[in-house]
């Protein structure tokens, strides 16, 4: 009876369902294009371990070879992974040309993106710089009190608030944030890693400040407290606050 | 149309229900006429506070579900014309409500009505944003204590992001801060935040004032509502909020500590007596 009863339901439902889902994959950083070269190393790794190995699915990273001239030979790459026990799924990083011949061999192109910030970190405040040729987000302006569990973010631009934010209230952006007003909240600015993010303010009672993920808490030996305009800089790592 | 005016606080026990019972009482008082809505479904109280319990019949919900009217449901006051109350119901919870059905019921409230008060729950949760969603004007309702403040701002919040007329655009509510169970003689002895402090935090026009007063217990228990006692200094303080919000201009009253002369430390001042009696 049951069973009737499900099958009915599943009748009525779509064949199938579409749902992403993170997985932990193994990753195949190359430092070369040398199929031969690969394919031994590959032989002495598995050999340590085979029962790891074997079918596991690895992304290959071509990060590290992404500017070498050579197309790299991905079918014979793929056929000896698989040889190996190994399941190609798919390439990361490397350019459009590796791109192409990686999906003329079957494989799918992972999103990189990730994989180069993780490389090269420093890439990341270059929001700012002219030099990229993108202009800067407009400054993010608000002009109003931000109240007790109001959370105002600036996405990739600097903020401005005309007005108090008050205890238990965030103010977040990756560039700068001015304060026009009591801070009493938290304060988060270079929240991208941009290091030399500053937090302005004309008043300060501030429950917290941060730049680029360093804190500093509000505590009664250290309080983060001044009448008068400060600037909030990270210098070697540690949170300042000078009078400005 | 009418005018809606929420009464919150986020915190409980503050006095949003004694302000409501107070406020619409005083509005009617004056010839306006003027309906005053429990939101707080689940925990019915202003029937209490109003003294009109044993006559409540169909609530809220009812009305909201269309198993009753309006009419039907509302509750003429016996002692002041021109008030009526809609209770809340006491056997179904926040959930029975929804918002097309608290809009029908307050814009069938509209045609009939000057003001109408909301008197919200306690919370930030769904009900208390059903009774903030429609209205007009807000009336905040703090202690003078941290955690009321605290939570006075985050109603704030709420009230200038969840609102109709946050969401649609229009002119943002009207925020009045009140006061209430305010000890001047604590906030000297540095036990109670000053009337400077709150309004530091809270950056909102300031409507009143309401003293500490044992006249207002008495009267919840009494089921009278505060302000037809015109003997006591809160019910005097809630004429004047009344007054103000109507426009009038009156000075604040009962915010400074008076030191007693000798002949007061011998008689007993008229709180005091009340209380004693």
């Amino acid at each position: 009876m049951q069973d009737m009863m499900e099958a009915a339901v599943l009748d009525k439902k779509e064949a199938f369902q579409l749902k992403g889902s993170l997985f932990t994959l193994s990753v195949l950083q190359l430092y070369t294009q040398d199929v031969s070269a690969i394919s031994a190393q590959i032989a002495q790794t598995i050999a340590k371990s085979p029962k790891f190995f074997h079918h596991a699915p690895v992304v290959i990273d071509l990060a590290q070879i992404a500017e070498d001239p050579v197309l790299c030979d991905f079918i014979s790459l793929a056929s000896i992974l698989r040889n190996h026990g190994l399941i190609p799924v798919g390439v990361r990083g490397g350019g459009a040309n590796q791109h192409q011949a990686a999906e003329q061999a079957g494989l799918a192109v992972l999103a990189g993106a990730k994989a180069n910030a993780m490389l090269k970190p420093q890439q990341k405040t270059t929001l700012f710089k002219e030099s990229e040729g993108m202009p800067p987000k407009k400054t993010k302006i608000i002009r109003s009190t931000i109240r007790s569990g109001q959370q105002i973010i600036a996405e990739g631009s600097d903020l401005i608030i005309v007005g108090t934010v008050s205890n238990g209230a965030e103010v977040i952006a990756d560039g700068n944030i001015h304060i026009y007003g009591i801070l009493r909240g938290r304060a988060l600015a270079g929240t991208a890693g941009d290091t030399s993010a500053i937090i302005f303010c004309r008043h300060l009672q501030a429950e917290m400040v941060s730049i680029a993920g360093r804190y500093r808490l509000h505590e009664e030996a250290a309080p983060i407290k001044s009448q008068e305009n400060v600037c909030i800089t990270l210098a070697d790592g540690r949170i300042c606050i000078d009078l400005c | 149309m009418a005018k809606i005016i929420v009464v919150t606080s986020g915190k409980g026990g503050v006095g949003k229900t004694t302000t409501s019972a107070a406020f619409g009482t005083g509005l009617a008082l004056r010839g306006h006429k003027t309906v005053i809505v429990d939101f707080d479904v689940g925990l019915r109280n202003l029937d209490l506070i109003m003294g009109c319990e044993r006559r409540v019949v169909y609530d809220l919900v009812n009305v909201v579900n269309q198993e009753a009217t309006v009419t039907q449901a509302m509750i003429k006051d016996k002692r002041v014309p021109n008030l009526y109350i809609l209770p809340a119901s006491q056997t179904r919870d926040k959930d029975a409500l929804t918002k097309e059905g608290v809009e029908r019921v307050l814009k069938e409230l509209s045609q009939q009505f000057d003001y109408i008060i909301c008197d919200s729950p306690a919370g930030i949760e769904r009900g208390a944003q059903l009774a903030m969603y429609f209205a007009d004007s807000a009336i905040v309702v703090t202690n003078p204590e941290v955690s009321s403040v605290r939570d006075s701002d985050r109603i704030l919040g709420i009230l200038a992001s969840k609102s109709k007329r946050a969401e649609q655009g229009d002119t943002p509510i009207e925020e009045h801060l009140l006061v209430t169970r305010y000890s001047p003689e604590r906030v000297e002895r540095g036990e109670m935040l000053s009337l400077q402090d709150v309004q530091d935090i809270l950056r909102v026009k300031l409507l009143g004032v309401i003293p500490e007063s044992k006249s207002v217990l008495q009267a919840s228990n009494a089921g009278v509502p505060v302000i037809m006692n015109d003997k006591s200094e809160a019910g005097i303080a809630y004429a004047d909020v009344v007054a103000r919000f109507l426009g009038e201009k009156r000075p604040h009253r009962f915010t400074q500590h008076k030191r007693k002369g000798l002949l007061q430390r011998l008689f007993k001042t008229r709180d005091e007596e009340e209380a004693a009696l």
